[in-house]
């Protein structure tokens, strides 16, 4: 059996009774419970499961080659999102941030993307969806943009912190764009040595980052005229079309 | 003219829980509530003859660490894990409440107990009802039906969603934000719950379950308080009507809607049931919600210069008792944060 899955067994079974303090300010605590091969169209992962003791929500880490007592690992935080990963919404860029992240860390001797289920900013998918009908009335004002779309980033950040300490990585290279995420993940005793910036491919859906680049009060207007939400807290950078 | 720098409109669990929490902070805030005693839904009915009735949530159940430890400061008085014996096939008031990684808890003294343990040391003024909100430059200004005014720089609204919406129509000239957010909490909903306490003398067959679920009818659930409280001579039960029953029946007067829920229980338990000793009817408008009615956190607006902070049952990511102190302490942690 290949040594990389050989690992990821042993710290499931190790993480079998597992139960600490737990992290942040809901004292959440992980627990790897299941692993399996993985093959994706961006490159060849482990995917291995975990169970929150808290609200029952099952997070995933994406693995691509060896990350057990590693350094230097290239990491991606992804919060759920069932519009942008799954249905390919435009109100979003997720789905874009999604593929890259995976696609580059399949490219790199080894990496991680945690999945981080937390639907629509900690308000819920149905709330997401109320939000959505709210922009259609017209209301795209700021601050309600901002109440909607507040976003629990503790939380994720409480519980990628202990998944990535579930899977031993003793330092990470963090993808992001949001230089503040550095220093939220190293509060939760996560060594981040590097920061890498996301940096999305051009394509016929995304091209309105491009064109529209009408900032009206930090919020991006979509193609549809809707405000964007900033669902993965992190600014998009959109490579530029060589003319 | 009062001055207060933080306001809490609602004296419920969410409001209280906050309001405690607040002052652990080491920030003093003032409690306004309509009702004549705090708690709002979390309500103990006693009778001259001795019974208490929870007319309101039966017994309590969750799974957040905090709320149970916070439960257990009633030590002495707690029936750990009422209801022992359910009968019936119908569904508990919110779907998951009898789930086995659920807690449940009854109070002897009175599900109020909890909120009048929250309440202490607290400084509480019942009997007011707020009117109208409006901002001004200096904060918020808050008007009392008594006409009494409180200004004030924050005030947080722990309300059922109607009653926060029915708060947030008075605002003169309301902002774009809050016109929003109105339309937003429109869309929520708070069922209602036709409820019936009756208490019977000795004699009656004492009931062999400590709850009763109905399936096929009006009924949502028929408590039987004394389960609770042995001691009392007699029965005590209360009756809660289905949301959509209740919904249906609303406007009907009391002694209509009495008959019919005492029509129902009666092939049920028996027809004695329908000749209570005493019997009270109380509608609540406004009673619970589910899953599908929760704003995940609380909501932050401006009004004039002030803030207003939009907490209660619907703005947790949870339900019922355990969700509306939920949002209390995430309302507390959010104004913490403003404060730093
Ligand atoms: C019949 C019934 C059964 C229930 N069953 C369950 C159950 O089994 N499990 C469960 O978890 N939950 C249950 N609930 C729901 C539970 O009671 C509520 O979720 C919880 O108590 C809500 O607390 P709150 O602080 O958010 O609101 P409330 O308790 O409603 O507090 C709001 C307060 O605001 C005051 N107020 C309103 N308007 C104004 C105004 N204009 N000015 C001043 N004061 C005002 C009210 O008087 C009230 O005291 C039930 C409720 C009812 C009625």
């Amino acid at each position: 059996m290949n040594v990389v899955r050989q690992r990821l067994d042993e710290l499931i079974q190790q993480d079998k009774h597992h139960e600490c303090e737990g992290m942040g300010t809901e004292k959440i605590c992980v627990r790897m419970v299941a692993v399996a091969n993985l093959p994706t169209r961006f490159g060849e992962f482990f995917i291995v499961g975990f169970w929150n003791n808290r609200d029952s929500k099952e997070h995933i880490a994406m693995v691509h080659g060896d990350v057990v007592d590693q350094e230097h690992v290239p990491l991606r935080m992804h919060s759920e999102c069932l519009t942008g990963d799954i249905m390919g919404s435009l109100r979003c860029d997720c789905r874009d941030q999604l593929e890259v992240a995976l696609r580059t860390v399949a490219h790199q001797p080894c990496g991680v993307v945690l999945y981080l289920r937390q639907e629509g900013r900690g308000i819920g998918l149905l709330n997401k969806i109320r939000a959505y009908n709210l922009q259609e009335q017209g209301f795209d004002t700021v601050e309600a943009n901002l109440a909607l779309g507040f976003k629990d980033d503790e939380r994720d950040f409480a519980v990628a912190a202990h998944m990535i300490h579930s899977l031993r990585i003793r330092s990470v290279k963090l993808m992001t764009n949001n230089p503040l995420k550095v220093n939220q993940l190293n509060s939760y005793g996560v060594k981040v040595v590097e920061r890498i910036p996301l940096v999305i491919p051009p394509n016929d859906y995304n091209r309105f980052y491009l064109e529209t680049k009408a900032h009206r009060s930090g919020h991006w207007i979509d193609l549809n005229g809707y405000p964007h939400l900033e669902e993965q807290s992190d600014p998009i950078v959109v490579k530029e079309e060589n003319k | 003219m009062k001055y207060h720098p933080i306001t809490i409109i609602g004296a419920g669990v969410a409001g209280l829980t906050c309001a405690k929490m607040l002052q652990e902070y080491g920030l003093d805030t003032i409690l306004l509530d309509k009702g004549r005693s705090v708690g709002g839904r979390c309500s103990t009915w006693r009778t001259d003859q001795g019974h208490r009735l929870d007319y309101g949530p039966t017994f309590f159940h969750g799974s957040n660490p905090f709320f149970l430890q916070t439960l257990q400061q009633l030590d002495g008085t707690i029936i750990d894990g009422w209801p022992y014996h359910i009968q019936g096939s119908g569904t508990p008031c919110q779907v998951n409440a009898l789930q086995p990684h659920m807690r449940r808890i009854a109070i002897k003294e009175g599900i109020s107990a909890f909120p009048k343990y929250l309440a202490q040391g607290l400084t509480i003024h019942s009997q007011q009802r707020i009117t109208q909100l409006s901002g001004t430059l200096d904060g918020v200004l808050v008007t009392l039906e008594s006409g009494d005014l409180f200004q004030t720089q924050l005030v947080v609204l722990a309300l059922p969603n109607e009653q926060m919406c029915a708060l947030l129509e008075t605002i003169p000239s309301p902002s774009e934000d809050i016109k929003a957010i109105r339309y937003l909490l429109s869309q929520l909903v708070t069922f209602p719950s036709l409820t019936v306490l009756a208490t019977y003398p000795k004699g009656i067959p004492i009931p062999e379950w400590d709850l009763l679920l109905p399936s096929k009818s009006p009924l949502q659930l028929i408590a039987n308080e004394s389960s609770k409280r042995p001691e009392v001579e007699g029965l005590a039960l209360v009756l809660q009507a289905k949301p959509a029953w209740s919904a249906k029946h609303l406007e009907e007067s009391p002694e209509q809607w009495q008959a019919r829920l005492f029509d129902a229980a009666a092939p049920l338990i028996g027809e004695w049931v329908k000749q209570p000793q005493w019997s009270r009817a109380h509608r609540w408008r406004y009673a619970r919600t589910d899953l599908a009615n929760e704003w995940g956190s609380p909501i932050l607006l401006t009004l004039g210069s002030g803030k207003l902070l939009l907490a209660g049952e619907s703005f947790s990511r949870s339900i019922g008792v355990e969700g509306a102190f939920l949002s209390g302490i995430a309302s507390a942690e959010q104004i913490r944060r403003m404060k730093q």
